[in-house]
């Protein structure tokens, strides 16, 4: 009698478990799949005409620190979710007939880091958003430009922070920190 | 090898007073409808709006780990004062060390500086122009 017991809350006990952790599974297979999608992360980049891009890399290294090459500068920083992993946004200075930011007319073009690109991508094309180009991927990451609602182009990046940090290791260049 | 960058990292910040700018703060610029603008970022690239009306990135500091930095971004009112005297259609904040020394050293270069340094609760602010009428923001948290 008292075996029988204990063997039935032992069977009790373990159906629960497995019911459990398969409750578990479904909910966070569920809930996962709907906030999934992060889209944007973090700036990526920041890109503004002149009329001496030269000269401004120059001003900025001479006045304000940046360690500046022919691009510009890479600031450094740490994931906020991950402080072992790394991240990166380049600056930099583009001649004012650069057609880098077409069809935008605007000064200044901004570059967003997004987890997953190619399921971005898809999400924008459903929501009528006009994307300019298709996806381009390097070693360093994923790139697609993009226009928002008020004609600014926007780059959105997946990064490969690691290739990222290894091109400008290979430039000789130091980053601003 | 990483490592021990990082050690020598977090050994030498602590005392590294170098004025100069460290990161980016924050990126304003100009837009028709800001409102409509910070929905289509919501809803299309999923920017969260705080209550002050600006969109928060957190990072972490290269050199201290443990220490959230914020970039603040804003699409503000085209023709706002806020960017004058620069007639450009943005404007970046840069996140300094050592603004004192900073502003010395500015003054010293014949760097035109537009305002005296304002200090706030979330850090101090002062305000310059470069070298092609970009007007900078320099913000020492």
């Amino acid at each position: 009698m008292t075996m029988k017991k204990i063997a039935l809350i032992i069977v009790v006990l373990a159906t629960s478990f497995c019911f459990g952790f398969a409750f578990k599974t479904i909910i966070t297979n569920n809930t996962g799949d709907d906030t999934k999608l992060k889209r944007v992360t973090s700036i990526g980049g920041i890109f503004f005409k002149c009329k001496d891009p030269k000269k401004v890399r120059e001003w900025y290294k001479t006045h304000l620190g940046l360690n500046t090459n022919q691009y510009g500068t890479v600031f450094e920083w740490r994931q906020a979710t991950d402080s072992s992993k790394k991240g990166f946004s380049q600056w930099s200075p583009f001649a004012e007939k650069t057609k880098y930011f077409e069809p935008s007319t605007k000064e200044f073009m901004i570059n967003y880091r997004v987890d997953n690109l190619e399921a971005l991508v898809e999400e924008l094309k459903k929501e009528g958003v006009t994307i300019t180009d298709t996806m381009a991927t390097y070693d360093y990451g994923k790139f697609v430009h993009i226009v928002d609602i008020e004609g600014n182009k926007i780059e959105l990046w997946e990064p490969n922070d690691i290739e990222y940090e290894k091109l400008g290791n290979q430039l000789g260049t130091q980053t601003t920190k | 090898m990483e490592d021990q960058e990082n050690q020598t990292d977090k050994s030498t910040s602590p005392v590294d007073t170098t004025p100069k700018v460290t990161g980016i703060g924050g990126i304003f610029f100009f837009s028709d409808n800001p409102q409509e603008t910070k929905e289509w970022y919501t809803k299309n690239l999923g920017l969260e709006i705080n209550e002050w009306g600006s969109s928060s990135f957190d990072s972490r500091n290269i050199h201290r780990p443990d220490e959230i930095n914020t970039l603040q971004w804003s699409p503000f009112k085209k023709g706002s004062e806020y960017f004058a005297p620069s007639k450009k259609e943005f404007m970046i904040n840069y996140r300094v060390q050592n603004i004192e020394g900073l502003v010395n050293k500015l003054k010293e270069n014949g760097v035109t500086i537009l305002d005296g340094i304002a200090t706030h609760d979330y850090g101090k602010f002062v305000h310059i122009m470069d070298s092609e009428g970009n007007k900078i923001e320099l913000w020492e948290p």
